[in-house]
């Protein structure tokens, strides 16, 4: 019972709790409501443990779809050092299990950061040694795909490097990543202060999905056939360095590019950049009279000139302004077509000078001289070709015969495409198409024509031409047995940047041509990088018709062979030694075709038909692969005396 | 007087709160005594224990004519000061983070300023009404409850309780207030207490970091701004509805004293603002009811008891939610019947059983 003062005070310190009470709401709700979100984002931050899952990179294929660049799942094993009590006692068991010392793993143990690596892609056998019990707090593994390629050295140029973080760094690996990466997954589990994972807590997967397959333009028999030559006549050469690149004309897609030196894809490291550099599209270089046939094409598109045109060679010896202008040997008269086959400068100079600075220009740029390709490769460069308003005095005697012009390999053999091609520029490419794991197409790519550079039937006359070259002039030692080949050789003196004048021992040899000439399967050009030359009746020379043509001419024959092109004409009882893959190598003997059915044609057929023909046929079957047949050795039509096997390559799709 | 039965709401809104806190009390503390005693009902089965023993006291107290308690006081006055005097030493008092608060009584401990609350508000209640006319007058209304509080206050201090002390002082002063003490005397009080609270506050190191770090807990969230900084993330993970029951993660070591001071937390974050509301009602109900039993009692010393028991627990509760939101600097005092606790959670039921027999005896 209070009186009526004690009442009002009673009222009044009501009045005050209930104050105290509202105000607290007032502050409650604003925490709850207002500030949630960000404190939400604190607290998660605190207890919320997230890990990445790496994505596995899809897998490179070639064009039939033998793997050429993989992923395998590995374990790295990190440490949250924060998280580790006993430190010492961790860092003691992980040495003898990653066979490190002791005071490096508690290094790194000691760093006051929230995550340190330990080690970095180690086997399974080893990752399970470390799930023992006792050394699994505040340490952890991941799965991290490792990159392997199993063909070591093979297209490394082309098909480059993913760097321990599985990026791309180089080639396709680089140009491609964003689709062979895939997006890495997460793994959100909830830790406890202490740095324990709670079970109870919040525990979601989001798992990475894998990068998408890349499936090239490149072949890998045809791959391992260009470098095998290429490596020959690298060593053989001691050259500096040395390009092949195997090309269908028709369709601009790359079926091999190599470059030497070379290196090991699994060591990348180890290697300096200088080699790991595709010299193809990065390295420039005059092509000297490789490049007449751009001069010979315009001049022929343009009509200044006819065959039967003759052009008088001055005896080997031509002044310009006071330069003078040397041919090999000291012709006089010759007429077009010999001017190209012999590849005589002064003649190929004169042949310029009817179609005047600007039309050579207009051509040169045409035929896509001076600017990128666009090939799909990471670092190509455009190459210098100079306006004619830029040219001097001399250029007239130079820019025709392939000097004060360079160009990448790739440009040189695309321009040279254009011709086998009946007169398209084709783009070249090397990614038929990406596909999914799922077998779903997610790019699929095809011929990207670019122009019409001379008409069809400037590019069939020229190409006649071109035969010449092989069959009567410079290019004899490109010749195949049973089909006809196109080409042009290449000898250029290096410029001494010491002296400014070209140098009489360095020079660049080198070789493009097509075959068959008239339905061209492929166009190869080689460049030979200061080799050391060939003795010559008693000269050293550096002719590309001596030492890139013979690269030409062994890689042509393979490649056909192994493309089942039919020759126009066989050669009797010659052996020819073909080595399709760098895992099966065998020797096959080409004899007279007696039997007129000879080897059966099993291409697109599956697995269990190929054993049924073969077993008709008694031959021992040697598969690889799986699917559907692509290929085979020894080839169709091939006798079969003698033959006591077959080897068979299966792909799917 | 007509017969009638105890008021029913607020044995209700007590049950609530008890069984509210029952139920965090197992939430916060299953993961943390899992850990400390390899059995997750390790705190929750002492929980239930006191429940039971404190609603037995509340029953028995609400039996108990309140008009006969007075006659306890002397015995009560003596063991409480017996009791304070007692933690103090080494050999009887329990010390958890720097304080003697704890008697050690064979495994389990008792906390006399629970005790000493409430025989304080019984004796101020008795004191001011029995001295109804001289309340006015200095030395015989105002001074001799006023050493009785002083000693009981400083030996509170001394453990130290600032928390505690704290309570019992403004719950005291309301007393005095209602009872009609003259406003100079209250306000001489508070120039007397004022500066001596500002030299407690500064001359203690922690108290000194806790007012700095309640004005900016940022400014030191490893050291002194952990436990608040700890309580703002709990709160703020649950928004309006909070994550569920048990599903908080605060408690997961990073909130100190989860089910104990800090309960408040963990209850917002897994029942959220609508949890926290919840409670904050009850207690607001419980003011209400207890205050209308302090209007209703048929004396004023039951109108002082049941005013001060109200005001204390009131009090506690608020100045408890304040702290965990950050809103009060950091005091050591457990929530009323939820927080884990048996001295407080058993000298609380009987101070609503006190309550309930106050009502029991109401006028009209």
């Amino acid at each position: 019972m209070f009186e009526k003062g004690q009442r009002v005070r009673a009222s009044l310190i009501l009045f005050f709790l209930f104050t105290f009470l509202f105000t607290l709401t007032l502050r409650l709700a604003y925490l709850q409501i207002v500030r949630s979100p960000e404190l939400e984002e604190k607290a998660r931050s605190q207890w919320r443990r997230t890990i990445k899952i790496e994505p596995q990179r899809g897998i490179i294929y070639d064009r039939r779809m033998r793997k050429l660049a993989i992923s395998l799942p590995l374990y790295s094993l990190y440490a949250r050092p924060k998280e580790i009590e006993n430190k010492e006692e961790i860092a003691e068991k992980l040495s003898l299990i990653l066979e490190k010392d002791p005071p490096q793993i508690l290094e790194k143990l000691n760093k006051e950061k929230n995550f340190a690596w330990l080690a970095r892609k180690m086997p399974r056998d080893l990752a399970e040694r470390i799930r023992e019990p006792g050394i699994s707090n505040g340490v952890g593994l991941t799965e991290e795909p490792k990159r392997l390629y199993p063909k070591g050295d093979l297209a490394c140029h082309l098909l480059g490097f993913a760097g321990i973080d599985d990026q791309g760094l180089e080639g396709i690996e680089l140009s491609y990543n964003r689709y062979i990466k895939g997006t890495p997954g997460w793994l959100l589990s909830t830790r406890d202060a202490r740095g324990r994972n709670v079970l109870s807590g919040e525990y979601r997967l989001y798992p990475p999905s894998g990068g998408y397959d890349i499936i090239l333009t490149m072949d890998e028999s045809i791959q391992y056939i260009a470098e095998k030559e290429l490596e020959r006549i690298y060593e053989e050469q001691e050259a500096k360095s040395a390009t092949i690149i195997v090309m269908d004309p028709k369709t601009g897609e790359i079926l091999a590019l190599a470059n030497r030196p070379s290196y090991d894809l699994d060591r990348f490291g180890d290697y300096p950049p200088d080699m790991r550099r595709n010299r193809a599209i990065t390295d420039l270089f005059e092509p000297g009279s490789a490049l007449k046939f751009v001069t010979a094409a315009a001049a022929l598109a343009e009509n200044v000139v006819e065959y039967e045109d003759r052009f008088y060679c001055e005896k080997g010896s031509f002044r310009v302004l006071d330069h003078v202008v040397h041919d090999v040997k000291k012709y006089e008269w010759l007429t077009f077509p010999e001017v190209i086959e012999k590849s005589s400068n002064i003649g190929t100079i004169k042949l310029a000078q009817e179609l005047g600075p600007l039309k050579l220009y207009e051509y040169l740029r045409s035929f896509g001289f001076g600017s990128l390709t666009g090939i799909d490769l990471p670092g190509e460069v455009s190459g210098v070709l100079r306006k004619p308003s830029k040219w001097s005095g001399l250029s007239m005697a130079a820019v025709p015969i392939g000097q004060e012009i360079s160009v990448t390999a790739i440009q040189l053999a695309t321009a040279a495409s254009a011709v086998a091609n009946g007169g398209v520029l084709m783009g070249p490419w090397v990614v038929r198409a990406i596909v999914s794991q799922d077998g779903r197409v997610i790019k699929e790519f095809g011929p990207l024509p670019i122009r019409r550079v001379i008409s069809q039937e400037t590019a069939s006359r020229l190409t006649d031409i071109l035969k010449g070259v092989v069959v009567k002039g410079t290019g004899t030692n490109a010749r195949v047995p049973g089909y006809e080949v196109a080409g042009k050789t290449g000898t250029a003196q290096k410029m001494d940047p010491k002296t400014g004048r070209y140098s009489q021992d360095k020079a660049v040899a080198s070789f493009l041509g097509w075959v068959p000439a008239d339905d061209p399967r492929i166009l190869i050009l080689v460049v030979v990088d200061e080799p050391k030359g060939l003795t010559l009746e008693g000269r050293m020379v550096h002719y590309g018709g001596l030492i890139a043509a013979p690269v030409f001419r062994e890689v042509a024959q393979r490649t056909l062979c192994y493309l089942n092109v039919p020759p126009e004409k066989c050669p009797r009882g010659e052996v020819i030694r073909v080595e399709i893959s760098n895992l099966e190598p065998e020797v096959i003997e080409r004899k007279e075709l007696e039997r007129e059915e000879g080897m059966p044609e099993l291409k697109g057929k599956s697995m269990r038909e190929v054993l049924r023909i073969l077993n008709d046929y008694d031959l021992r079957p040697n598969f690889i692969g799986s699917g559907w047949a692509v290929g085979q050795n020894p080839f169709p039509g091939a006798p079969l005396e003698e033959v006591r096997g077959c080897t068979v390559w299966f792909a799917s799709q | 007087m007509k017969k009638v039965s105890f008021h029913l709401g607020l044995f209700l809104v007590t049950l609530a709160l008890l069984s509210i806190g029952i139920i965090m009390v197992y939430s916060a503390s299953a993961i943390l005594s899992l850990e400390k005693y390899n059995d997750p009902y390790f705190f929750l089965k002492r929980q239930l224990a006191w429940a039971f023993l404190g609603l037995s006291g509340m029953l028995a107290a609400s039996r108990i004519n309140y008009r006969a308690l007075p006659r306890l006081l002397k015995p009560l006055l003596f063991l409480t000061l017996l009791l304070l005097i007692l933690v103090l030493f080494p050999q009887f008092g329990k010390e958890i983070a720097g304080a003697r608060r704890w008697l050690k009584v064979g495994d389990f401990t008792l906390q006399p300023s629970e005790l000493a609350k409430l025989v304080l508000i019984l004796y101020m209640a008795d004191a001011l009404s029995r001295k109804k006319e001289k309340i006015r007058s200095f030395a015989y209304g105002f001074l001799p409850p006023l050493l009785i509080l002083g000693a009981i206050f400083i030996l509170i201090l001394l453990q130290p309780d600032l928390g505690t002390g704290l309570i019992i002082l403004v719950v005291i002063l309301s007393m005095l207030f209602v009872s009609g003490v003259r406003l100079a005397h209250l306000f001489s009080l508070f120039l007397v207490a004022i500066p001596s609270i500002w030299l407690l506050i500064n001359k203690v190191g922690y108290r000194k970091r806790r007012i700095l770090v309640f004005l900016d807990p940022w400014s030191d969230p490893q050291g002194a701004g952990f436990q608040i900084i700890q309580s703002l993330l709990a709160l703020g993970s649950g928004g309006i509805l909070g994550r569920g029951l048990g599903e908080g993660t605060q408690k997961l070591f990073y909130l100190p004293a989860p089910h104990t001071d800090f309960i408040f937390a963990i209850l917002g974050e897994e029942l959220g603002l609508v949890g926290g509301m919840a409670v904050i009602i009850l207690f607001g109900a419980f003011i209400y009811f207890g205050a209308r039993i302090a209007r209703r009692a048929p004396d004023l010393f039951g109108s002082l008891l049941a005013l001060g028991i109200t005001t204390w627990i009131g009090l506690q509760a608020m100045i408890n939610i304040g702290v965990v939101t950050g809103f009060l600097p950091t005091k050591g005092l457990p929530l009323p019947f939820i927080s884990f606790g048996g001295s407080s959670l058993i000298f609380s039921l009987i101070g609503v059983g006190i309550l309930l027999s106050i009502s029991l005896r109401r006028e009209g």
